[in-house]
This record gives structure tokens, sequence and C-alpha cells, in this order.
């Protein structure tokens, strides 16, 4: 489990240095957030109307940085040196606007964050941001041994398969891009892999007082982090009753008793942070949903539009469905979600060349078939095990739903896409599953070497999207 | 306790690993016709501006490196078959000097146009660069932004949008031939400590990662990773 977590560190951490600053996705206002957290000791109040201009260090990097898709990119040395003298000079406090989009978020993983930004406020800008990123990277490495531990409960008769899930999701392109960043996906992806490494665990062994209060906080965690989570909370609900359900006397009060424990858990965190989010720091409780709940996104959204948005995104158009999607090249699942998962970085900005993307989506095909030859294969212990699996598919529907509400209410009011494959890492342990399982699809004499082999692809892939990276922004 | 290599997941890992590591050595050796001098892997931008005929539009700032050979521009226009002719100018704002002065004849399919320039006598870091159109049809250019999802266009410029130009170097150079050249790019605006070593570092650690992940794949399981109870399920 160690190795596959540092490895998955090291992944992100190559990410970090490659990634040159403020490429990855909202980098600068998650580094604004948690810089103003490290010098005001406050979360940021969220920002009300128009958006102000930049200010000090981010608007000078913004602006001398060659790298964003707004200016002309160049290597000059001199321009490098200029700007790092310019931030020299203009350090000064962190306005409050700084934290921009990102100021509705919780502190939660700020605070985390803010521990490098605080370390690092005598040093350059540049430095801290990098100093931050690695930080951050550190949380690929409790994603991954939560995901080995998942594994570990899911399949614990097939050791190697915990290694194979694990490291094929550490080295996963997008994972470490993002966890190489400073954005709080990587703490959101290590709560969600968390949960469902405690859930698989409490199946395995039962529900207790203490599993629930890990459930609970584990959950409370991922929601504080990014609303996004709330993805999996039907499926862990479910999984808490279906957890009582199935056991009898003594168990089933254990077991109850656990169940409380997480919900109770989960409600002293959130109604904690609620509470001190309104009357302590004065941040208005709308401001969670990012306005996607809001009176205005009610006007412009319909039940009808809904549903029609959601079927066209995985489905073909039927005739008496209005376009949902005029602007996308091919098909929202093909260019979004296949395509993004193979590899897009930055703001989707690039990615591999079509052909890589349909070997991918061949080897996407491949492993998904040999993982459905597998569970065809194990059905009879699925027949025992239906709540665990109902459990994890509900989890699974809860976020694609979440991403595509999101993104439908998202594309009226902003008219711009929301879905990326990054939305949906909190399933990444059932990634890791599903490679497992194609593994042991193979059979029981080659599973081990099939297994090895996809590693191999996985770690490649990762290589040569660092490489792709690379060929990006510098040559 | 200990742990052993399965041999036939060691060999599968590494057959795979070499197919991938030739496929490396392919693609950082292969000849490109041009490298660009500048980065000109930006996606092409949906966004479009336009110059009417017998106009010029001139974009200031740009950064011409001395090794430019060649410049690229993304030409289209709404009907008939080839472009327009044009005038393409390069001045040093600094020293109000002309660096170069090309003219394109027309008939150019659409798509990249690139046009050979006179390189700079030092990398411009302000310079200027002119495309007049000499025809009799309006011409677009892509813009030098993005999309910010695939095949989203813009459905018209920014304001402040400007046309897009990469300045390439001359004739063909594989990545690897180019590698010191990415290096020293590699290290600005990095940690204050980084210098052209830091690629290095970087694709060596990549390396080693992969290798310790096969390795680590490869591995049969000690007796202790046996240990969850409730067995096989």
């Amino acid at each position: 489990m160690w190795a596959c977590a540092a490895l998955a560190v090291v992944h992100a951490s190559l990410w970090a240095l490659v990634t040159p600053p403020f490429q990855v996705i909202d980098e600068p206002a998650h580094f604004g957030y948690a810089q103003y957290l490290a010098e005001s000791g406050r979360p940021p109040r969220p920002v009300t109307g128009p958006l102000p201009p930049y200010e000090g260090e981010q608007r000078l990097l913004l602006e001398g940085l060659p790298y964003s898709r707004e200016q002309n990119p160049s290597w000059s040395s001199a321009d490098e040196q200029q700007l790092r003298r310019e931030l020299a000079e203009a350090r000064s406090a962190t306005a409050e606007s700084a934290a921009r989009a990102a100021s509705t978020y919780s502190p939660f993983y700020y605070v985390y964050e803010a521990i490098p930004a605080r370390l690092g406020l005598s040093l350059p800008a540049l430095d801290r941001l990098y100093l931050m990123r690695l930080f951050s990277a550190v949380l690929a490495g409790v994603t991954v041994a939560s995901v080995f531990l998942f594994l570990r409960e899911l399949l614990p008769g097939t050791p190697w398969a915990w290694t194979v899930g694990a490291l094929v999701v550490g080295f996963q392109p997008v994972f470490g891009f993002m966890s190489g960043g400073v954005n709080n996906d990587g703490m959101l992806y290590a709560a969600g892999a968390l949960l469902l490494f405690l859930v698989a665990r409490s199946f395995r062994l039962g529900l207790t007082p203490r599993r629930g209060v890990a459930i609970g906080a584990a959950a409370a965690a991922g929601l504080l982090t990014k609303t996004t989570m709330v993805g999996l909370f039907p499926g862990a609900a479910l999984a808490l009753l279906l957890l009582w359900w199935r056991t009898t006397g003594v168990a089933r009060r254990a077991a109850g008793r656990g169940a409380l424990a997480a919900g109770a858990t989960f409600a002293v965190a959130t109604v904690t942070w609620f509470a001190a989010d309104v009357l302590v720091f004065g941040r208005p409780l709308a401001a969670a949903t990012g306005g996607m709940a809001s009176a205005a996104v009610g006007e412009v959204t319909t039940l009808r539009g809904q549903l029609s948005y959601l079927w066209q995104f995985f489905l073909p158009r039927l005739p008496f469905m209005e376009d949902a999607f005029p602007t996308y090249p091919d098909y929202p699942v093909w260019d979004i979600y296949i395509q993004g998962f193979v590899g897009r970085f930055s703001s989707f900005q690039f990615g591999f060349p079509l052909w890589v993307n349909q070997v991918g989506l061949a080897v996407l095909a491949l492993v998904a078939g040999l993982a459905g030859v597998e569970l065809v294969r194990s059905r009879e212990a699925l027949r025992r095990r239906w709540p665990e699996l109902c459990t994890y598919f509900t989890m699974l529907v809860g976020t694609v739903l979440l991403v595509g509400v999101t993104g439908y209410r998202f594309r009226a009011v902003e008219g711009l896409n929301f879905e990326q494959p990054r939305y949906l890492f909190t399933l990444l342990p059932l990634y890791g599953a599903v490679v497992a399982l194609a593994a042991r699809g193979v059979g029981r004499r080659w599973g081990h070497t099939a297994g090895a082999a996809l590693v191999a692809v996985a770690a490649w892939h990762a290589l040569f999207s660092l490489l792709l990276s690379i060929n990006r922004y510098y040559v | 306790m200990g742990a052993r290599w399965s041999s036939p997941a060691l060999t599968a890992a590494a057959v795979t690993s070499v197919i991938f590591a030739a496929l490396l050595v392919a693609v950082i050796t292969a000849p490109r016709p041009r490298l660009a001098a500048s980065n000109s892997l930006v996606v092409a931008s949906g966004a479009v501006l336009v110059v009417p005929p017998g106009e010029e539009r001139c974009e200031q700032g740009q950064f011409v490196p001395a090794t430019t050979a060649t410049l690229r521009v993304y030409a289209g226009w709404d009907s008939g078959t080839g472009g327009e002719p044009l005038r393409f100018s390069i001045v040093d704002t600094d020293s109000a000097e002309l660096v170069s002065r090309r003219r394109v004849d027309g008939g150019y399919a659409p798509g990249a146009l690139d046009v050979p320039v006179d390189p700079p006598p030092h990398d411009l870091t302000d310079g200027k660069v002119c495309i007049e159109n000499l025809g009799s049809r309006s011409m677009a250019f892509a813009g030098n932004r993005t999309p910010l999802g695939g095949g989203v266009l813009w459905k018209g410029a920014p304001p402040d949008e400007e046309i897009r130009i990469d300045f390439f170097r001359p004739g063909r150079e594989s990545l690897w031939a180019l590698a010191p050249e990415v290096a020293r790019r590699f290290s600005l605006f990095k940690p204050a400590l980084a210098g052209p070593w830091l690629m290095w570092a970087v694709l060596t650690v990549a390396l080693g990662a992969v290798t310790a992940a096969v390795l680590l794949a490869s591995r049969e399981p000690g007796a202790r990773a046996e240990l969850p109870p409730g067995g096989e399920r």
C-alpha cells in the first residue's frame, strides 16, 4: 500500500513541476484563497457582483506568465527575470477577492494549503506556489492508499489485484495533473476514496459505531471540501440502511448505532461549520451552492430540458428533442468523458491526437468487457453481495446525475460547458475495481500477468501525458 | 513474508514497456517539419479576426525569437477558392527598424499559412507583425486564444483578441535535438533553484516511477498480504 501511495505522490509531484504556474484549472483562485487564509487567518467572504480586477501577486503572475491561454507564449529569460523583480517589489497583503469563484468553498482544503503558504511567506511567489503544489500532491497518496484498501476489502482473496487497481488509479494522468496543482479536487478525491473504503470495510466486517463515525467524518470532509461529494451521499445512505437491515441480533444493534453515529458525526461537523460560516465569518449559506440553486437558475431551466439534456449527453438525440449540445464536435460522452479521461489538460486546452483517444477507447472497452466477464463469472458472489453492489451503483449514478444536473444548470446560466472527467473522480476506487476485475477476468492463471501489463500501460500512459504537457508548454 | 516476482507478470509488463519505450524513442527522434521557436502548439482558436481588402492589421508586443525562419498564421475566407495575396512585415518597435517584409501570392489553401521571413538580429520582445490584405476579398485569421472546451467557438472575437502568429525555427529538428533548448525553457518560471537540469531530473524520476510500478505490480504478494478475514468473495 505504501509503495502504491508513494508512487502516486511522485506522479502528482511530477505534474506539479511540469505544469507551468496557473495552468491547472482555477489555480489562481485556489492559490489566492489559501494565501489570503494564511495571511489573515480568516476565510474570504464570497465576492458579490462582478469580480474585481486581479491585484498584487495574482495580477503580476497572470500578466507576466507567458503560458496563459490569453497571451503569446515566449521563453524569454529576460521576461522571467523581470517578473521575478516585479514580484519581489510588489509583495503586499493578499486581497480578500483573491479567492474569486473559489471563495464559496469552505476553508477545509485551504487550511491544509495554508500551511505551505504560511511557511513560504518569505519565499518568492513562484517558489511558494510550487511548494503548495507539492503539498497538494501528497493527497494523491491518500487517495491511492484508500483505493488500495478499498480493493483489499472488495477482493480479499486476490492480493495482487489490490496493487494493480491502486497503481492504475495512481497513474491516471488527469488525476495526476489535478493532484499536482493547487486545487481542492485533490482533497475531494481523497475523501471520496476514503468513504468508499470505509463503506466496503463495513460491508465485509460489519457496521460498528466506530466505523460509523469514520464514515460520517469522511462524508463531512468531502462535503466541506467540495459539494461534488454530494453525488456519493445517496449511495452512502443506502449503504448504512442495508448494513443495518441485513444483520440480526446483537450485530443489528451495533449496525444501528453505527448508522446513527455516521449521521450524527456528519450532521455535527457540517452544521458546526455552516453555523460558523454564517455567524463567525459572515459568509452567506447560499454561497455554498455556487449560485446553482438560486431563483435565477430556476427561471431558465425546466424539468423537460433537464431530462433531455441528460439523455443527449449519454444517448443519441431523439427526433422531438432540441439539440442540447450544438457546439460539441461529436458526442458529449466521447468528447468529454472518453477523450477527457484519456487526457485533456489545463482548461481542456490540449490533449492527445485523435488516434490515441481511439486506442484509449478500445483499451477502456476491453477493460470494461473483461470486468463484465468476471462479474458474470462471479454471479454467485454477486448474488450474496447485492447490497454492496447496489451501494456502489447508486454512488455511480448519483455522481453522474449530480454532474449532469449541474452541467445543465450551468449551461443554462453561463452558456458554457461544465462537464469534465475530474468531476467523476470521487469514483476512482470503482475505476480501480473495474481494472482489478478486468485482470481477474482474464482467468486465474493469467490474471496477475494481465494486471501487470495493465499497470505498465497505465504508467507509460502517464509518462506520455507528461511528455505531451512538456510538448505543449516548452517545445 | 517476503515477496517474489511472478515471472509471467514481469515478462508481460516488461514486453509492454519495451513496446512503449520503442514508441517513445520513435517520437522523440522523428524529425519534424519545423519546431517552433515560440510555443505554437496552442489548439487553434475559433475566434476569427477579419482584415478587409486593402487594409492592414498589426499585432503589437510579439515575441519574435532571433531563430525565426518562418511565421505561421491560420487563414480563411468566406467563399471562393484560394486565399488573397498578403504582405507580412515585422518591425522592431524599439528601434522602429523594419526586420522583414514578404509578399504571399494568392491561391493558397485555407488553414495554416507558412510565410518565410528574415530572422531578426536579436530576440524581439516587442515586435510588431502586420498583415496587409492586397486582394479583393476579406481575409480572416484565427485568434490567439484557445477555446474553453473542445470545439467550442467564440461567437465573436473578444475586443482584445489578436491574430495568432507562430514563429518557427529553420529546418527539421527532432525533439531530441531540441532537448537542450526545451530544458532551458522548462526551467523558466519555476522555483528559483531550477535550471535546465530540472527537466532531466523530472524525466529520470518519471522513468524510475514507471519501472517501480512495473516491478511492484509483478510481485507475488507475500503471505502477510493474504490477511483479511472473510476469504474470497
